[in-house]
C-alpha cells in the first residue's frame, strides 16, 4: 500500500552538518545516514477511498545517534490515480475537490519519528547531527478484484467458512464498516471476496474452497491486519482480530462541537486533558488553578481562590448541583474522580444567570455520558489511592457504570509515625468516594441520568498528653468525619429542535463532625434541590432560557466552640477555652430559591448579546435579589472577537456568621459587580505550528460591597455580635490565556493573571489585601506525545506570595506573656501588610503506554516539586514569638502509579 | 464553620503527625532572662483584701542594669490583635459609674514600680450586679455603655459573684520589654467559695529511678532522669495520690447552688530547668470523676492523665560542653486552673560520665 522512497541522501541534495563545533562543522561528510528500521504510516483513510497518492517532503534532523530529533514538512504533492468512470463507479469512488488536506503530512511525520538510522559521519568515523531532505511516498494499493456478481435467482450465502469480529486492540471496541478481504491465489487463478464487518465487528465468508486464504482487513483510522486462513470442509474458521488504531492518543479523537459562548470566559477542560496536566494528580478541580484567574492556594489549603475573592465566594457544581465539599482531606484531590467527569467549565466571573448566589467565580464539572458497545472500566493505583471504575450497556438505552476509590496515602502516614510519638494516629486519614451512574434514552428526545455520589472522610488521632498543648485541655482525642451523599436524576425532554427542557431533581445528605479535645461541632443536613431549564428558539437570531433554580435543606447543628469562626483577614489569638460558644439547633429549614430568565440575541451575524436576569430569595437573612446580567460578543472575522460584560451577584453570609451566638441575625446579602472586557484571538491557518495558537486577554474589575467583616458591635443581649455587613472590596486586573490545541502531538498553555484585590473592613479603616492577594500568576503547562506511547508534561509555576500579617513581637524582641494560660502571644502589626516571597514549582509528569489486545496499560510518574525548591507558605515562631523561621511547603512528592484501562 | 476550614484543620493535624518544625530552643530551657509565671495572693481576693502580685523570672537579663518593672491594673483587657491595650480602665468605669449614680470607687490604674503590685478594691456588690440592671456588668453589656466607644473585638467576662481583675507588668530589660498578664477574681458575692493556691508546702522535686527510689547526685552528662513533684516520707502510692491531691487539687462547685456538684481542680505543671530537655514542656492532671457535697462521685467520659503521670518528668541532661558549671536549676510551676499558682526551684549537681 505504501512504499518508502530512500530518496535519502543524494549527493546533489543538499545536506547540511549542525554546528557542534568549528572543526566539525568544516569536516566532510564521509558516510551518509541510512534506515535501520522503518516505520509505515498510516494511509489516510479519505484518500484511501478516493485513491489519492502522495509524495511528501520533509526535511528531518537525524542526531548524532540517529533518531529523529525533529521533523517538519516541506511540501505534500498529492496525485489522483486514473480511473475509468465505470471502475470508479463499480468501487463506489467519488472524489472530492474541495478537500486540501488528506493528512499525508501528518501521517508522514509520525512514521518518520518513529525511524531509526545510522547517523552521518565524518572523518575518523565521527557520528554527527544532520538536517536532510526525506521524501514520504505513499503508493496506492491495487484495487482488490470485485467478488463476481450474483446472478438473479441464485439462492443466498450458503456454508460459513470464515467468521471473525474485528475489535480495536487495547479497547476491545467492536469496528464496525472496517473492509474484510480474503484472496487466493494458486499461480493461474485468482479469487477474491470483500466483507463489510456489521455493527457488532462481525463479518462471514461462505462457501469458500479447501485451503488457504489470505485475509486482509482495513479501517479507517487503523492500521491494516494481514493475516492467513486454512479452510477445511465441513468446519467453520472463527478468529477474532485486534487492529491497532494509528494512534492511541486521546487528544486526537477529541471533537467538541464549539457551544454558544455567552459568557465572557468559559473555559472547558476535558476528561483526558485533565488527566495528564502535570502537578495536578489527574484532578478535574486541582487542574483548573492553572487557569487564568485561579490564584494558588497554600499548601494542603484545599481552597479555590478566584479573581482574589474569599474561599467561599466561588461555587461548584456537579451538572449544575452545587456540592458542599470540595476536596478531600488536605486538599490533595477532589470528591469527583476523572473516569466520571467529561469535562468541566471554569468561569471566572461575568458567568450567566444560570448560576448565582457566589461572588467569586463558578466550576461546573459534567458527567460524562455512557454509551459503551460492552464493558469497559478502569483500575488505577498510585501512591495516593486507589481506584476503579466499571462501565457497561444494559440494554441498547440503558448503560450503567460504577466507580469507587481509596486513599492510600493515609496509611503510608500511619505506618511512618513512630510508636513514642506524643500524638497516636487511632485512625489513619482516609477517604473514599463512590459514584454510579446510569443513562437510559427510552425514545429519541427523552434522555434520562442518574448520578449518585457519596464522599467519606475520617481521621482520629489520639493525644498522650494534651496539657503539653493548652492547660485548658480536657480532652486528648481529636477526629474529624465528613461525608456527604447526593443523588441526582436528569430527565431532559427535546421534542423538536426549538425547544428543549431539563429536569433536575436531587437529594442527599451532609454530614460533618469535628471533634478536637473538648469542642465539637456536628452538623447533620439533608438537602433538596430542584433545577428546571426551558430553553426555547424562537428563531434563528433569538434563543430564549428560562429557568427554576430551587435548593432547601433541613439542618440540625450541634456547636461547641472556643469563640466564633474567624472571618478574613482575621488572625488568631489564644481564646479563653473555659469560656465556650455553645449552640444547639433542630430541624432548621433554610430555602434559597431563583428563577432566572436570559437570552441569546444574534443581533447581526456578528454581534450578539446575552441579557439575563436573576431574582433570588435567601431565606437564611430573609432577603431577596435582583441579579441584571449583561454580555456582548462582536467577533470581526473567524479569528478575532472582542467581548465584555457585566453583572451583580449576591451571595449569603455563611450561616455560622447568621445565627446566634457565633454571628450577626441582622448580617445581610454581599454584593459584588462583576465587569470585564476582552479579546480572543485565533491564528491563522498557515502558519505552521503557531496555527494552532489561540490567546485570549480579558481585563476584569469587581466591585464589592456590604462584605462579611469582623465587628465591635454588641447584641441586645449585650453578648459581640462578630460580624457586620461593613466591609468592601474591589479586585481588578487583568488574565491572558495563550493555548496551544493539539498538534504535531503538542499540547499547551500559558496563563498569566494580574491582579490586585483589596478590601476595607469598616468604613474608617485602611484598604488591605486580601487573604490571598497575589500579583502575578503565571502557569505554563505543556505535554508531548512521543512514540511508542510515551507522553512526557510539565507544568511551571510562578506566583507572587501571599500577603501575611508581620509579627510585631517579631520585630521588637518583646514578648507578651499570658500567665493565665501559661503561654506566649503573637502581637501582629497591620492585617496582610507584608509579602511572602514568590513561589515557583515546576512539576513533570512522564507516561509510558502499552496496548495489549484486551487492555492497554499505563504507567506513569508524577514529580511534584521536581527541583525540590524550598517555597516559603508562612512562618513558625518560637515559644514566645520574638523569633521566626520559615515555613516551607511541599518537598518533592512523587506519585507513582499504573492504570489499566479495557 | 466551613468544610474548608475543617479541611485546613486537618491539614495542620497531619503536619503535626509528620512533626514539622524548625530548630528553636525549648519553651522550658532557660537561657534568657523571661517571666515564667505571676502569681496573685491570695488568687481570688474579695472586699477590703489587698492582692499582692509577683512575677517569678528566671534567666540572666541582658541590659547592664537591673530590670525595671511598672504595674498595672485594668478592668476589660484586648486580646493579642490590639496589642493586649486596656480597654476599659478604672478611670473610665469610674466616670460611667458618676454619670449613673453609682459609687466612683475604683483606685487609679497605676500600680507602682515595685517588683510586687498590691490592689485593694472596696465595691459593695451592687455596684457589680443589682435589680434595677445598672451595674458595672449590666453597663459593659450595654450598646450605651463604654464599650460602644472601644473599638474592635472584645471577649467580655461574665459575672457571676466574681469579677476578673486583670494586672499587667511591664519588665524593662535593655532595649526590650516583657509584658506579663494575669487576670484574678474579685469576689463581690460573700456566697462566692473562694480560691487558694495549690499547697506545696510538702513537695519537693526528686530524681528518682523507675521504681520511684530516690537517685543520688551528681547527675551524669548525657543521660535522662526521671524528675518527681513529691513529698519525702516514702509513703505508698496511693497515699501519696490522696494527700498529694488534697493540698493541690481542691474540690469545688461551679455554681453557688449547695447542692452543686464538685469536681477536682485541673492541674498543670510546668517544666523548666537551665539545662537539658525536657520530655515534656507540661504535663497535667485531669480528674476522672467530680463529687457532689453527699459525697456522691460522678464519672468523667475518661480518665486521660493520672496524677503519677502528671507529676514525673524525664529531663535529657546535655553534653559537658553544653553547660557552664557543674550545677542546673529546675523549677516547676503548678496551676490550679483557677487562678491559683505556686512554683518550686531546687538545683541539682552535674558532674562528669563515670
Amino acid at each position: 500500500m505504501k512504499k518508502l522512497l530512500p530518496l535519502l541522501l543524494a549527493s546533489t541534495l543538499p545536506t547540511n552538518a549542525l554546528a557542534q563545533d568549528e572543526e566539525i562543522e568544516e569536516a566532510e561528510i564521509v558516510e551518509l545516514p541510512s534506515i535501520i528500521e522503518g516505520a509505515e504510516a498510516v494511509y489516510p483513510p479519505l484518500a484511501l477511498r478516493q485513491r489519492i497518492a502522495a509524495d511528501v517532503v520533509l526535511e528531518v534532523e537525524i542526531s548524532e545517534t540517529g533518531t529523529i530529533s525533529d521533523a517538519l514538512v516541506v511540501r505534500t504533492t498529492t496525485i489522483a490515480e486514473t480511473l475509468s468512470a465505470t471502475v470508479a463507479a463499480a468501487y463506489g469512488i467519488v472524489r472530492s475537490s474541495t478537500i486540501a488536506d488528506y493528512g499525508f503530512g501528518d501521517a508522514a511525520l509520525s512514521a518518520v519519528r518513529k525511524m531509526r538510522f545510522s547517523p552521518a559521519k565524518v572523518e575518523g568515523g565521527i557520528p554527527i547531527p544532520v538536517r536532510v531532505p526525506y521524501t514520504y511516498g505513499f503508493e496506492l494499493p491495487p484495487l482488490r478484484p470485485l467478488p463476481p456478481p450474483r446472478t438473479e435467482g441464485e439462492a443466498g450465502p450458503g456454508v460459513v467458512a470464515i467468521r471473525g469480529t474485528l475489535r480495536e486492540r487495547g479497547t476491545r471496541s467492536l469496528i464496525p464498516g472496517a473492509i474484510v478481504t480474503v484472496f487466493q491465489d494458486d499461480g493461474t487463478d485468482v479469487r477474491a471476496f470483500e466483507a463489510t464487518s456489521d455493527a457488532t465487528g462481525r463479518f462471514e465468508f461462505f462457501d469458500l474452497a479447501p485451503g488457504d486464504w489470505k485475509i486482509q482487513g482495513e479501517a479507517e483510522g487503523y492500521f491494516p491486519i494481514r493475516d492467513t486462513l486454512q479452510v477445511v470442509v465441513g468446519e467453520i474458521t472463527e478468529v477474532t482480530y485486534y487492529m491497532e488504531k494509528g494512534s492511541y492518543n486521546a487528544y486526537d479523537v477529541i471533537v467538541t462541537a464549539d457551544r454558544v459562548k455567552r459568557e465572557v470566559n468559559r473555559r472547558t477542560l476535558t476528561r483526558e486533558e485533565i488527566r495528564t496536566v502535570p502537578g495536578t494528580l489527574g484532578d478535574p478541580i486541582l487542574v483548573v488553578e492553572n487557569l487564568p484567574g485561579v490564584a494558588r492556594p497554600p499548601t494542603g489549603g484545599g481552597q479555590i481562590i478566584v479573581r482574589g475573592s474569599g474561599t467561599n465566594d466561588t461555587r461548584v457544581y456537579i451538572d449544575g448541583v452545587e456540592v458542599p465539599l470540595i476536596y478531600h482531606f488536605g486538599g490533595l484531590k477532589s470528591v469527583l474522580p476523572i473516569d466520571v467527569v467529561e469535562s468541566v467549565d471554569f468561569y471566572p466571573g461575568n458567568f450567566s444567570a444560570y448560576y448565582g448566589r457566589g461572588t467569586g467565580g463558578v466550576f461546573d464539572a459534567h458527567i460524562r455520558q455512557l454509551d459503551p458497545d460492552q464493558i469497559h472500566g478502569t483500575v488505577e493505583a498510585s501512591v495516593l489511592d486507589v481506584s476503579m471504575f466499571l462501565e457497561a450497556p444494559l440494554t441498547d438505552e440503558l448503560a450503567v457504570a460504577v466507580g469507587g476509590r481509596r486513599s492510600v496515602i493515609g496509611d503510608i502516614i500511619k505506618g511512618v509515625v513512630p510508636e513514642d510519638a506524643s500524638v497516636g494516629v487511632i485512625s489513619a486519614p482516609v477517604y473514599y468516594d463512590g459514584q454510579i451512574l446510569s443513562n437510559w434514552r427510552p425514545a429519541k428526545g427523552h434522555d434520562v441520568r442518574l448520578f449518585f455520589l457519596a464522599s467519606d472522610d475520617t481521621l482520629e488521632l489520639l493525644f498522650d498528653n494534651p496539657a503539653a498543648a493548652s492547660t485548658q485541655l480536657t480532652s486528648n482525642n481529636v477526629n474529624t468525619a465528613i461525608n456527604f451523599q447526593r443523588a441526582t436524576l436528569e430527565y431532559r425532554y427535546a421534542p423538536s429542535e426549538r425547544y428543549q427542557n431539563t429536569l433536575l431533581v436531587a437529594g442527599g445528605r451532609n454530614f460533618i463532625s469535628f471533634n478536637a479535645f473538648q469542642f465539637g461541632f456536628q452538623l447533620e443536613s439533608l438537602q433538596f434541590i430542584l433545577r428546571d431549564t426551558a430553553r426555547y428558539k424562537v428563531d434563528d437570531a433569538l434563543t430564549l432560557r428560562f429557568g427554576l433554580d430551587l435548593q432547601t435543606s433541613l439542618t440540625d447543628v450541634n456547636a461547641n466552640l472556643p469563640g466564633s469562626p474567624p472571618v478574613e483577614g482575621q488572625t488568631g489569638s489564644n481564646p479563653d477555652l473555659s469560656d465556650t460558644l455553645d449552640s444547639n439547633i433542630e430541624d432548621s429549614v433554610n430555602t434559597e430559591a431563583a428563577v432566572f430568565l436570559d437570552a441569546e440575541w444574534s443581533l447581526t451575524e456578528k454581534l450578539k448579546l446575552f441579557p439575563g436576569l436573576r431574582v433570588d430569595y435567601f431565606e437564611l437573612v430573609k432577603q431577596w435579589s435582583l441579579d441584571p446580567r449583561f454580555v456582548a460578543r462582536y467577533d470581526f472575522s473567524d479569528q478575532f472577537a472582542l467581548k465584555g460584560g457585566v453583572g451583580v451577584v449576591f451571595q449569603s453570609p455563611l450561616p455560622n456568621q447568621v445565627l446566634r451566638p457565633f454571628g450577626n441575625p441582622d448580617a445581610g446579602l454581599q454584593r459584588g459587580i462583576q465587569y470585564s472586557l476582552g479579546t480572543e484571538f485565533k491564528m491563522p491557518e498557515g502558519l505552521g505550528l503557531f496555527s494552532r495558537l489561540e490567546w485570549d486577554l480579558t481585563f476584569f474589575y469587581k466591585d464589592l460591597s456590604d462584605f462579611i467583616a469582623a465587628s465591635n458591635r454588641l447584641y441586645t443581649d449585650g453578648e459581640p455580635l462578630y460580624v457586620d455587613n461593613t466591609g468592601v472590596g474591589r479586585v481588578y486586573g487583568l488574565e491572558a490565556f495563550i493555548e496551544h490545541k493539539f498538534e504535531n502531538n503538542f499540547r499547551g498553555w500559558i496563563s498569566y493573571t494580574l491582579s490586585r484585590s483589596e478590601r476595607r473592613d469598616t468604613p474608617n479603616s485602611e484598604w488591605r489585601a486580601f487573604d490571598f492577594d497575589q500579583t502575578h500568576i503565571l502557569n505554563m503547562v505543556m505535554s508531548y506525545s512521543l512514540p511508542e506511547s510515551w507522553e512526557v508534561g510539565l507544568r511551571f509555576r510562578f506566583v507572587s506570595g501571599n500577603p501575611y500579617t508581620p509579627s510585631l513581637t517579631v520585630q521588637t524582641g518583646d514578648s507578651y506573656f499570658q500567665n493565665d494560660f501559661d503561654s506566649y502571644a503573637n502581637v501582629p502589626g497591620a492585617s496582610n501588610s507584608d509579602r511572602l516571597p514568590f513561589f515557583s514549582q515546576l512539576d513533570l509528569r512522564v507516561e509510558k503506554g502499552w496496548v495489549f489486545p484486551a487492555f492497554q496499560l499505563k504507567a506513569f510518574l508524577s514529580l511534584i516539586n521536581t527541583l525540590n525548591r524550598q517555597n516559603q507558605e508562612g512562618f513558625t515562631r518560637n515559644y514566645n514569638f520574638t523569633l521566626e523561621d520559615t515555613a516551607q511547603g511541599l518537598p518533592v512528592i512523587p506519585n507513582l502509579g499504573l492504570r489499566a484501562e479495557f | 464553620m466551613s468544610s474548608t476550614a475543617l479541611a485546613r484543620s486537618a491539614a495542620v493535624l497531619l503536619a503535626l503527625v509528620a512533626g514539622c518544625g524548625s530548630d528553636f530552643d525549648s519553651r522550658t530551657l532557660i537561657k534568657d532572662f523571661r517571666i515564667l509565671a505571676m502569681q496573685t495572693s491570695p488568687p481570688w481576693f474579695v472586699r477590703g483584701e489587698e492582692a499582692v502580685t509577683r512575677v517569678l523570672t528566671a534567666g540572666e537579663p541582658r541590659g547592664t542594669t537591673a530590670p525595671t518593672y511598672r504595674w498595672s491594673w485594668c478592668l476589660l483587657r484586648g486580646s493579642n490583635d490590639q496589642g493586649f491595650a486596656c480597654l476599659l480602665t478604672p478611670e473610665l468605669m469610674n466616670q460611667y459609674l458618676e454619670a449613673r449614680g453609682l459609687p466612683a470607687l475604683l483606685p487609679s490604674s497605676d500600680l507602682g514600680t515595685n517588683p510586687t503590685a498590691s490592689l485593694s478594691l472596696d465595691i459593695p456588690p451592687e455596684v457589680f450586679e443589682n435589680e434595677e440592671d445598672t451595674g458595672f456588668c449590666s453597663l459593659l453589656r450595654s450598646p450605651d455603655g463604654p464599650l460602644g466607644e472601644i473599638s474592635r473585638f472584645v471577649t467580655l467576662p461574665d459575672c457571676n459573684g466574681t469579677y476578673p481583675i486583670s494586672f499587667e507588668v511591664q519588665i524593662r530589660d535593655g532595649d526590650r520589654t516583657l509584658y506579663g498578664f494575669t487576670s484574678q477574681n474579685y469576689v463581690y458575692d460573700p456566697r462566692v467559695e473562694l480560691n487558694a493556691q495549690p499547697d506545696i508546702s510538702a513537695l519537693d522535686i526528686r530524681v528518682v529511678d523507675r521504681v520511684g527510689n530516690p537517685l543520688e547526685q551528681p547527675l551524669e552528662f548525657e543521660k535522662s532522669y526521671l524528675f518527681e513533684l513529691s513529698n519525702d516520707e516514702g509513703l505508698g502510692e496511693d497515699r501519696t495520690r490522696t494527700e498529694q491531691l488534697q493540698r493541690l487539687s481542691e474540690t469545688f462547685s461551679s455554681t453557688t447552688s449547695p447542692n452543686a456538684p464538685r469536681q477536682h481542680e485541673q492541674l498543670s505543671l510546668s517544666w523548666f530547668s537551665t539545662t537539658g530537655d525536657w520530655d515534656a514542656p507540661r504535663t497535667g492532671y485531669l480528674p476522672s470523676n467530680f463529687v457532689n457535697d453527699a459525697g456522691e462521685v460522678f464519672d468523667r467520659e475518661a480518665q486521660i492523665q493520672e496524677w503519677v503521670d502528671a507529676r514525673t518528668n524525664e529531663l535529657e541532661l546535655p553534653k559537658p560542653a553544653e553547660l557552664d558549671g557543674t550545677s542546673f536549676d529546675v523549677t516547676i510551676v503548678i496551676r490550679d486552673g483557677r487562678g491559683g499558682l505556686s512554683w518550686v526551684t531546687k538545683t541539682f549537681d552535674i558532674g562528669a560520665s563515670q
